[in-house]
């Protein structure tokens, strides 16, 4: 929520965000496995190239 | 406040206080229905029991639920929320007043003129109208006069930044500004589809003007709007995800270039996308729908430029706070504002959101799962998560700054995020899960006599988020009424939280801030996207189909 008088905020250090790399990369991860998973599901039920 | 801080009128904050209200309303209406089709799911049909003869079917209430909150609460919530953004952003007022009162006046009258039918079970055809489905023409004639009071209104936008433009030739756009203008002329292309649908097709085939029409060709039409709409709910999101969420938060922007620079790409790339809708449409050869799937794929690339500028920007907030190691910043960020963790929690689930889109946009996959409720479950996680628990953040800190009362009930705004977070999460998950299992969407699956064993549990889920969702929107709407009724008045008046940049925007490119290149972009890469297709497709049209009423 707003603050009625806001501080001044913030790291003003321009360092890298190593967290954020973090949070992306598992990102990633279930990206390739939920993405993977659901054409094993769609395999598994003889989905093939041949239809 | 600092003297440069433009305040904004008392009549001003009511004109956007007004958008806030309507779009409220049909929230609370809309959002009776879908719940009632989550629980309709899991065995427990109230439309049979309770809401007959008043509302005549689950469609009329699937309708409700679509029209209103996917359209109605979405579009007078952003243009009330861009005004703001406007007036705030430019610190000028706007230029032509009632220009905006015009567009807004309209919107109400389409509204009102979309929803007589749609009680009256004349317009049960949900709200990506689905020709040849035919409703009566005041539902088609008051979404369009939904649509040009929200051009109207963008206009008004504008021919205000056009003279804050002229005086201020050199300065960078403040980013907030920037950012809604991007998201109107996004929606004002977005747009020409759904007009060439209803003006030239649909108005007239419903007055009877026109015998027949194609619905394939209307197909296209609507899905040259149908997806770019989703952008035009998400990207107000984003604009408080990059530009509020982390001062909210007690930190800075990470970057203002990257976040100008992925609203550009939204812009080029929302729009040439709609046939990755149209896989399974006989009538569009393959051939395009790759081309169409390739470009979904590229919004991939601003979406990950947004979601890493916007983890990165709460980053630098949460080591602000003290948050020490990789990931304990995270733990510091302040959870118990409901503002923050509204949005906090709709980033989170709108991840999952954004893979289920990845999937979406895979051509093979997509057949399997196109007409199955998996996709009800992924949109829940963007427009009614991603957007609207990020729509009710922020008017957890818009709704005191505008009425100059303190937010009604702050504990109880944490429990409603909560709650949300979790009805959705269940509910969107069993969504997902039947659907792969192979459940219809679009189907009332308590009346379907086909049900097999393993779908069982997975509809008890749904009808259980849904419960738990009705009682989330309606503690929303609770504190909202609270909030304004309330007589605690704040002792000073709230400052707008828009962030800082960690470096000044004025040393952001100059070419992040001129408008041809992009606007030339998007239309050549429309005309490359769409021209040879809607020529064709018009060219071989067979304007043969009659209506249908088939509910």
């Amino acid at each position: 929520m707003a603050n009625k008088k806001l501080p001044d905020t913030g790291n003003d250090q321009h360092e890298h965000p190593k967290g954020t790399a973090v949070v992306m990369a598992i990102f990633m991860l279930i990206i390739i496995i939920l993405w993977g998973t659901v054409y094993l599901i769609m395999l598994s039920r003889g989905v093939s190239f041949y239809g | 406040m600092t003297a440069n801080v433009y305040q904004l009128t008392a009549k001003e904050k009511r004109f956007i206080g007004w958008h806030f209200i309507v779009a409220v309303a049909a929230l609370s209406i809309g959002s009776l229905f879908g719940p009632f089709q989550a629980m309709e799911h899991a065995g427990w049909d109230f439309y049979e029991k309770f809401l007959n003869p008043i509302f005549h079917s689950y469609y009329e209430g699937l309708t409700l639920h679509g029209v209103l909150n996917a359209l109605i609460w979405t579009t007078f919530f952003i243009t009330g929320f861009m005004t703001f953004l406007m007036i705030y952003g430019l610190k000028r007022p706007l230029r032509y007043p009632k220009l905006n009162a015009l567009g807004f006046w309209m919107m109400v009258v389409g509204l009102v003129i979309a929803s007589i039918p749609i009680l009256l079970n004349e317009a049960s055809v949900l709200y990506t109208f689905y020709p040849p489905m035919k409703a009566h023409w005041a539902f088609y004639v008051g979404v369009t006069l939904v649509v040009v009071g929200s051009w109207i209104e963008g206009y008004g936008f504008y021919l205000t930044y056009y003279k804050w433009r002229k005086e201020n030739p050199k300065t960078r756009t403040p980013i907030i500004a920037f950012m809604a203008l991007v998201t109107m002329v996004m929606w004002q292309i977005a747009t020409l589809g759904a007009a060439a649908e209803l003006l030239v097709d649909l108005i007239p085939w419903s007055l009877g003007l026109r015998q027949g029409l194609d619905p394939q060709l209307d197909r296209t039409y609507f899905w040259w709007t149908g997806h770019p709409l989703v952008y035009f709910w998400l990207l107000p999101a984003y604009i408080s995800w990059y530009a509020f969420l982390p001062r909210q938060a007690g930190g800075k922007l990470f970057s203002d270039s990257l976040a100008r620079f992925s609203f550009w790409l939204f812009l080029l790339l929302s729009v040439p996308v709609g046939f990755h809708h149209q896989y399974v449409d006989p009538g569009v050869p393959e051939g395009w729908k790759m081309v169409h799937s390739l470009l979904t794929y590229s919004v991939f690339f601003p979406s990950m430029i947004t979601a890493f500028t916007v983890v990165a920007s709460l980053e630098n907030a949460g080591r602000a706070r003290g948050g020490k190691g990789l990931l304990g910043w995270i733990a510091k960020l302040p959870w118990n504002d409901p503002s923050v963790l509204a949005q906090l929690l709709a980033g989170i689930l709108y991840f999952f959101g954004g893979i289920g889109g990845l999937i979406n946009a895979s051509y093979n996959i997509n057949l399997v799962v196109h007409n199955t409720s998996w996709v009800p479950g992924h949109f829940h996680l963007t427009v009614s998560t991603a957007v609207t628990l990020t729509f009710m953040g922020i008017l957890y800190w818009m709704v005191p700054y505008l009425t100059g009362k303190e937010l009604w009930c702050k504990k109880c705004a944490v429990i409603q995020v909560w709650l949300w977070f979790i009805g959705m999460t269940i509910f969107s998950n069993a969504m997902h899960v039947v659907g792969l299992l192979g459940a219809p969407r679009r189907t009332p699956l308590g009346q379907a006599p086909y049900i097999p064993e393993e779908w069982a549990g997975h509809l008890l889920r749904v009808g259980i988020g849904g419960f738990i969702l009705l009682i989330s929107v309606y503690l929303f709407i609770a504190i909202m009424i609270g909030s304004l009724v309330t007589k605690k008045k704040l002792s000073e008046e709230l400052e707008p939280p828009v962030a800082d940049s960690l470096l000044d925007p004025q040393t952001t490119p100059r070419w992040l801030d001129h408008w041809a290149p992009w606007l030339i972009g998007a239309t050549i890469l429309l005309i490359i996207a769409y021209g040879p297709q809607l020529i064709y497709q018009i060219g071989t049209a067979q304007f043969t189909s009659p209506g249908f009423r088939v509910w």
